[in-house]
């Protein structure tokens, strides 16, 4: 309980304290801070839906391209999801290698994304919004993605979610239709990782076919592992990559995928992702 | 053409390593991508310490998933994965090396000599294979046991822990050595391998469609895509 | 209430029941049979979870052969599964709350299947029999016009059969049931008509 308490309240310190900091550092914990919305999406994905994509960098990075390309594209961004959920055909089993199959897919193929002369390898820039103003944003769009998955899945409905995670037969034996809800939570988590993807467009002022890449799909599931599934410590998590990798890589290279293989290989046996059935 | 088929070996080959993990080992491989760049690399200093050190990445992937589900080892092997390419970017601080070639003519073409030789071993790998699947009709019904149900298996007195190490060995050395061989000629990066990765997963996934069949099918599958590519 | 029409279904060349034709209009219908002869298979086709390969049901004068499971429940038909399917990451409360609505009927309902002690547990942290349990109670929790239950006896120990017994003579007044088992005896203490099934066709009734 202490424990949790302390992880919330230097939760908001770090979110607090950038306002007061350099530019440099404020660009950093912005960087962090949209990918800790994305890990809460993930989050939202495995915990309430027992899916555990290890492709969620498609809804993130289709939708920083579309802000990139023309803004005004945006308004697709949600359809994303139906980019992600096809993958659920696969079985929760396979669901995490078959979504990141996808996005090393979509990460060659955002080599070749070309639109009116532009793109390619050295991808799109984005509009630049001021920094305080997306920070702000940022912090605001975290605080409500938190108390909307806490908000749903303590209501009724996030009861059935829950319900059609753990077994989707005992669910239609009570009444319930998986697929509504089924698509429900791939919508809600979709549309947080695509907000998360904007966000880091607005950011930088620039979208690369990196937004596809392992780095991109794999850091919410490593920022999880650290948090140990918990949201608030996830959240922590998300900022211990950013930083370690940021303030060590001068001194090895990619240092974040030093920090991935521990964490996989770690997760692989201490967690168990894609839970649900223990159905007979 | 001949170079169409010559990949087409090579990548059938690959994808029944792919498939062989799967359907015994229980596992996607994701370190297989890592490992084919490693031999890439590994080629540098001798071709011939290549399936050695695969062969070792191979056994430490067995012992270290040993056990686990399909999901969880799974994502152990893509942890090896991780952890090979960032071995390679610290080892190499240059990332992209060029590798040596030589070019030798082959009735009139024009052919990588290392490209050649890989699909040389694919082929025999393919053949060996084959004739594993007819000539021993006892040990392929062991293997077939195994890949419906591994306690099972094990409750019969079949040794699937065996099994599982000799594939993930054998896989794991195969795709070390033509890695060496087939990134020759080549600028290759830490990242390099996951194409080649990703490219016998689906052969291999539309191969597994087949079921009983899906070895038997894998060279004109690979043969089909490589021509649609 | 329930019309079961020449319902014939096949697996591949393996023909598990032969033209099956029997009504019930309340009341509890026990049917009885050897594993295997088909007593499973006639409940899920009735609630919706197998589609026969040809026949027709029909559940109080409207067909309901080819409707998705939770159209069928939403009509008034529940069932209860010989391996149950629970859900294993809810509590016992939340389980039994999904189905029921509300959260008096929910306890009420927990209190008679002897759930009290179990109620905040996990369904995967509680014993097998509580699972059984926990299955009748959802299934009771929908408040069914017919209630569906297959081998609701199987692996659990005296008192609970006991319990079980209780709960059903209870509810079998307001709820018609159809009850299946392979062994006949608890069976012909609740059933008010018993159906003998073997090798997938109706060979007796009683």
């Amino acid at each position: 309980m202490l424990v949790s308490i302390a992880i919330r309240i230097l939760v908001l310190v770090l979110l607090i304290l950038p306002v007061f900091l350099d530019c440099y550092t404020k660009l950093l914990a912005a960087s962090a801070l949209t990918l800790a919305i994305f890990t809460v999406s993930w989050l939202y994905l495995e915990k309430d839906l027992g899916w555990a994509s290890l492709g969620h960098s498609i809804p993130f990075g289709v939708s920083a391209y579309l802000f990139a390309i023309n803004p005004l594209l945006l308004f697709f961004s949600p359809l994303t999801t139906f980019l992600l959920f096809p993958l659920s055909i696969f079985g929760k089993h396979t669901f995490p290698f078959a979504s990141f199959v996808f996005s090393v897919f979509l990460w060659y193929l955002a080599h070749h994304i070309v639109f009116e002369g532009k793109g390619g390898e050295e991808g799109f820039r984005a509009p630049s919004i001021n920094l305080d103003l997306i920070y702000l944003i940022s912090v605001t769009i975290l605080i409500l993605s938190c108390l909307l998955i806490w908000k749903i899945s303590n209501s009724y409905f996030g009861l059935k979610v829950k319900a059609v995670r753990d077994d989707e037969i005992a669910a239609k034996a009570i009444g319930i239709n998986s697929l509504p809800f089924k698509v429900f939570g791939f919508a809600i988590s979709c549309s947080l990782a695509s907000i998360a993807g904007i966000l880091h467009a607005a950011i930088f002022g620039h979208v690369s076919p990196g937004v596809f890449s392992p780095y991109f799909s794999l850091f919410p599931f490593v920022a999880a592992t650290i948090g140990q599934g918990k949201i608030w410590s996830s959240i922590l998590g998300s900022y211990t990559v950013v930083f370690l990798s940021w303030f060590l890589s001068p001194y090895v290279p990619e240092f974040h995928y030093a920090i991935y293989a521990v964490a996989l290989i770690l997760a692989s046996y201490t967690q168990s992702y894609a839970r649900s059935d223990r159905s007979v | 053409m001949i170079s169409l088929f010559f990949s087409a070996l090579i990548y059938a080959s690959l994808a029944l390593c792919v498939l062989l993990s799967y359907r015994v080992a229980k596992v996607v491989n994701l370190s297989f991508g890592s490992i084919f760049t490693l031999g890439g690399y590994l080629s540098v200093f001798s071709l011939f310490i290549t399936p050695i050190f695969g062969a070792w990445i191979g056994l430490l992937l067995h012992i270290g998933s040993k056990r686990m589900d399909a999901s969880k080892a799974t994502i152990f092997s893509l942890g090896i994965a991780i952890a090979i390419e960032e071995a390679l970017r610290i080892l190499f601080r240059v990332e992209n090396i060029l590798l040596d070639s030589r070019i030798f003519y082959f009735f009139g073409y024009k052919l990588v000599f290392e490209h050649f030789l890989a699909s040389m071993i694919s082929a025999t790998f393919l053949i060996l294979f084959l004739a594993f699947e007819l000539k021993k009709p006892f040990s392929r019904l062991k293997l077939k046991v195994i890949e419906e149900d591994i306690e099972n298996a094990e409750l019969y007195g079949i040794d699937a822990e065996k099994a599982r190490a000799i594939v993930l060995v054998i896989s794991s050395a195969f795709f070390c050595s033509i890695g060496g061989l087939y990134l020759s000629g080549r600028v290759i990066s830490p990242t390099i391998g996951w194409l080649y990765m990703i490219f016998s997963l689906f052969i291999a996934t539309i191969a597994n469609v087949f079921r009983e069949k899906a070895y038997i099918l894998l060279l004109p599958t690979s043969f089909g895509v490589c021509w649609l590519v | 209430m329930l019309e079961v029409i020449e319902v014939s279904k096949m697996f591949g060349r393996n023909v598990v029941l032969k033209n099956v034709t029997f009504s019930l209009k309340n009341g509890i219908l026990g049917i009885y049979g050897a594993n295997g002869s088909g007593k499973t298979t006639l409940l899920k086709i009735i609630s919706g979870f197998e589609k026969p390969s040809c026949g027709r049901v029909f559940f109080n004068g409207r067909e309901i052969t080819n409707k998705a499971p939770q159209e069928i429940v939403k009509l008034g038909v529940a069932m209860a599964f010989q391996i149950p399917r629970v859900f294993w990451n809810l509590t016992v409360h939340e389980n039994v709350l999904l189905a029921a609505r509300e959260t008096d009927y929910t306890a009420e309902i927990c209190k008679e299947l002897n759930l009290e002690d179990v109620l905040f547990k996990k369904a995967k942290e509680i014993s097998q029999g509580k699972v059984k349990l926990l299955q009748l109670a959802m299934c009771f929790a929908l408040k069914p016009k017919l209630a569906l239950l297959d081998e609701p006896f199987a692996s659990l120990d005296a008192e609970n059969v006991e319990v079980v017994l209780e709960f059903l003579k209870k509810r079998g007044s307001e709820i018609s049931m159809i009850i299946t088992a392979h062994r006949t005896k608890i069976l012909k203490t609740i059933a008010s008509q018993m159906l003998e099934i073997r090798g997938g066709k109706i060979v007796g009734s009683s």
